[in-house]
């Protein structure tokens, strides 16, 4: 996305859904209808804070036919860069931001004969808005949701609501896990499922599907990393000739942006390959937060994601 | 005349256990039944497993009874390529997740069997074939939309409505045929030299 | 702006289609060097110069009216040149809504969209119709969407379906392709309906080509050229057809080279589509005779040196062996050897 494409939207209403997560109404200052979307898609939130810009992806919870607004939802997270807290502590009811244009990294399959979907606290979101795309399909589906407990489930209860039992939902707080081993079993040919959640609950699913024998084609994962903060580092950006301090709660490429140098990217977090950068000269290490470089890639250290991933270095300097 | 070189063939593959899958599901024809004895050979003891047979070859090779005897798995024999396609359509309906389809026969067996599968989302990891017996291919005439068995030459009259159909290397799993086209569109009478096909 | 139409203009048995002064100064001359080969020549679909074929995502010009009857003969004796699979149909509504709406928003004199919640009005002066319908109801369109809105669109569609880290192609509406069949490439990949090209396999265009396919986003569509011969401003030159075409492939003579050879350029252009994710790939066909061409002094000289050192694999792919060197000889009277410029502009 180039950045001067985003959408500017002002907030139209926002609910304290569970106590760690708000939900957002966004409608475009303009009055005009969004784009519409298909379900898994996100959008890149522009928050304009002081003395810095956030740029975070959310997935879009609404139904995808309803172009008057785009709803997402936000965690808080009281660690980390300062995005979520930025959203629910600076964030209200008229409130200036901008969206870039929906992006689908978590597609459903079109040619799926059943879809199961297992979900985690805010990681529902992208599924509410997939489950609205199949009411005009005959498919059948499960989804299976875990929250700490019923303060939390906002978003199961609607969808329970409204789906019966195809919805089940767990309940940490009365010691309800999820029976991954069970959720995976016995499903037909051409099932495909859904995962969307905290890294160690995607990787426990990825992990069950692979026992029951799925193959990957038929297990995707939505799994974005927020950038993770670390070390402070310094890094020399070699075609823009400027050398750049990436202090702690600022991602790579967050720092790059801020001095004005234009760094393509797409999920900005980890996922897509859009931002891959050439290392040129490193003494130090890499940190590898992303899941798009292979381990070979990994290890040779010429290539880095700076929407995630950082270093410990003396030295490092990028082809931008 | 011309006679394009193309490139999308399908490639084929020696059967190989797939480990990762729960439950190995092995469908084979004719000389294809040798590949299948290969592949039971290289499986592990208790590898939940299932044969499906179909003695019908150009070739007249047979292993029903080797596949029969093979020990603790179940086979089960047909007479033809059309009963034994039917059943798997049948045991495809009731399988899960987890399954593995390894096929072995003729080409046009492959693309019947993939057919199936197809209507069942079974993906490419989930599926091997391996290419057994001679090289006959299945045309499609794209202009009367028949399809024809077991052509060997580069050129053939369509059994549909006798035209010379060039046999091109273009291969449609949808249709499961390559594809034919009016050899002599250009200059009619004048047709490319006639040549057997070896792979 | 104003465009004379010509209704009457045929692309098949008297073959009465010429292009006007103005359509040759627009045609898009794909040659940039006067040599050529396959790569990845993909550019973002952005506005063009103003009255060039590239000013509006879609391009409508004077043959419009005399395309979309073509196309409604082709349909009425060979149905199967529109063909969708079962899951593309909220990708065809996509595409509806996509081509109607640019038709409308840079055509405001020939098509009309309104739209009402789902409830839609369709006006297209230059063929007479008016619709009314709801977006999203097959029951309320005459025919599928893709099928009713290509009826009245220039050049061929085809609708890709993203899945398993490749491009499927599930629907399509192919009057006018160069010699490829849509019944027999449904349902294939993108590695697979190009199998049939020489070459640029091996060059690595196509893995580049998909790979930067797969990230195309919402609203930063992308165009490329593309360029083959035809004999007489024929369109309908599909693989069933050949019978019919490929024959006049001998008929080319000194004499009438210059009245029988066509360049056949297509501008193809890919969108992301909403609501599907799929992805939209328009081929438009233009065909500019011989004569027509060498008006241009550039374009003559162009064309005979790119003709003249062609690869052999793509004069024979591309159908010209027969006649390359009746043409080339012709074309040689119009290049007096002077130096080209590059770019596809006229000096």
């Amino acid at each position: 996305m180039r950045h001067d494409e985003a959408i500017p939207v002002e907030v139209a209403a926002v609910e304290q859904v569970t106590p760690l997560v708000k939900q957002f109404t966004l409608r475009r200052v303009d009055g005009g209808p969004f784009p519409p979307f298909s379900g898994g898609c996100h959008v890149v939130v522009v928050m304009h804070g002081r003395g810095r810009t956030f740029r975070n992806p959310y997935s879009l919870l609404g139904s995808p036919r309803n172009v008057d607004c785009y709803q997402i939802a936000v965690r808080r997270h009281d660690a980390g860069r300062g995005g979520s807290r930025f959203m629910h502590d600076e964030v209200r009811v008229g409130t200036r931001l901008e969206v870039g244009h929906p992006v689908n990294l978590f597609p459903l399959a079109k040619l799926a004969r059943k879809h199961v979907f297992v979900a985690g606290g805010v990681g529902i979101t992208p599924i509410l808005a997939m489950v609205d795309d199949l009411r005009s399909t005959s498919a059948p589906w499960e989804l299976h949701y875990r929250v700490r407990g019923p303060e939390h489930d906002h978003f199961g209860r609607k969808l329970r609501d409204e789906n019966g039992n195809r919805v089940h939902l767990y309940y940490g707080s009365h010691g309800q896990t999820l029976d991954l081993g069970r959720i995976v079993a016995n499903q037909p040919l051409g099932t495909h499922i859904y995962t969307c959640g905290a890294e160690q609950m995607v990787a426990a699913v990825a992990q069950a599907a692979k026992a029951a024998g799925w193959t990957d084609s038929h297990v995707h994962c939505e799994r974005f990393v927020a950038p993770p903060i670390g070390d402070p580092f310094d890094v020399h950006l070699a075609r823009s000739g400027v050398t750049v301090h990436i202090p702690s709660e600022r991602s790579l490429l967050e720092a790059i942006e801020a001095v004005g140098v234009d760094a393509p990217y797409l999920c900005r977090g980890g996922v897509c390959g859009q931002c891959e950068t050439e290392v040129l000269e490193l003494e130090g290490v890499l940190v590898h937060n992303d899941h798009w470089l292979s381990d070979e890639e990994r290890a040779a250290a010429k290539k880095i994601m700076p929407c995630v991933s950082r270093a410990r270095c003396t030295r490092l300097v990028l082809d931008r | 005349m011309l006679v394009t070189a193309i490139r999308s063939k399908p490639v084929y593959a020696t059967l190989e256990p797939d480990l990762s899958g729960t439950f190995h599901l092995l469908v084979g024809q004719g000389s294809g039944g040798d590949a299948l004895l290969r592949l039971l050979e290289k499986m592990p003891r208790g590898a939940d497993a299932q044969v499906l047979y179909a003695a019908e070859s150009r070739s007249g090779v047979d292993r029903s009874e080797p596949l029969s005897a093979f020990g603790a798995v179940q086979c089960r024999i047909f007479p033809s390529m059309a009963e034994v396609v039917a059943c798997l359509d049948q045991v495809l309906s009731t399988c899960f997740m987890g399954t593995r389809l390894y096929v072995a026969g003729s080409e046009s067996f492959i693309g019947s069997v993939g057919q199936v599968a197809a209507r069942y989302n079974l993906t490419g990891d989930e599926a091997q074939s391996e290419r057994c017996g001679s090289a006959a291919r299945r045309v499609y005439c794209i202009h009367c939309k028949t399809s024809q068995e077991n052509v060997t030459t580069n050129v053939v009259r369509c059994a549909g409505c006798e035209r010379h159909l060039l046999v091109r290397d273009h291969y449609s799993r949808r249709l499961a045929a390559y594809m034919g086209v009016m050899a002599d569109a250009a200059s009619p009478g004048t047709l490319p030299p006639v040549e057997e096909r070896l792979a | 702006m104003a465009i004379a139409f010509k209704p009457d203009e045929t692309f098949r048995d008297d073959f009465t289609y010429r292009n006007s002064p103005q359509a040759i100064g627009r045609f898009p001359f794909p040659f940039v060097a006067d040599t050529f080969m396959y790569s990845v020549n993909i550019e973002p679909h952005v506005p063009g110069e103003k009255e060039s074929c590239f000013e509006f995502p879609l391009d409508v010009d004077e043959h419009y009216v005399a395309e979309c009857r073509e196309r409604a003969f082709c349909l009425a004796t060979t149905p199967d040149r529109f063909l969708a699979l079962p899951h593309m149909m909220p990708a065809q509504w996509d595409a509806l809504e996509l081509i109607a709406s640019s038709l409308s928003r840079d055509y405001p004199q020939h098509f009309c969209l309104e739209r009402r919640g789902t409830r839609w009005r369709w006006t297209n002066r230059p063929l007479g119709l008016e619709d009314e319908f709801t977006f999203g109801d097959p029951a309320t369109l005459a025919c599928e969407p893709l099928e009713y809105i290509t009826r009245q669109a220039q050049g061929d569609f085809c609708l890709l379906d993203q899945r398993d880290g490749n491009l499927w192609l599930d629907a399509g509406m192919a009057t006018s392709q160069a010699d490829w069949s849509l019944n027999f490439d449904l349902g294939m990949n993108f590695v697979e309906w190009h199998g049939p090209v020489p070459l640029a396999a091996e060059l690595g265009v196509f893995d580049r080509a998909l790979k930067f396919l797969m990230n195309l986003q919402i609203g930063h569509p992308v165009r490329r050229l593309n360029w083959t011969m035809t004999i007489h401003p024929r369109l309908d030159t599909s693989p069933e057809q050949s019978p019919h075409w490929a024959p006049d492939r001998g008929a080319v003579t000194p004499a009438n080279a210059g009245d029988l050879v066509h360049l056949r350029v297509e501008l193809q252009a890919l969108w992301r589509l909403p609501r599907s994710n799929a992805i939209l790939f328009s081929i438009r066909c233009y065909l500019i005779s011989m004569n027509e061409l060498v008006t241009v002094p550039k374009w003559g000289r162009r064309t005979h040196r790119v003709l003249k050192s062609l690869h052999p694999a793509l004069l024979d792919y591309k159908g010209l062996v027969r006649y390359r060197d009746t043409l080339v000889d012709w074309l040689a009277g119009f290049d007096d050897g002077t130096p080209t410029t590059p770019g596809t502009g006229p000096e």
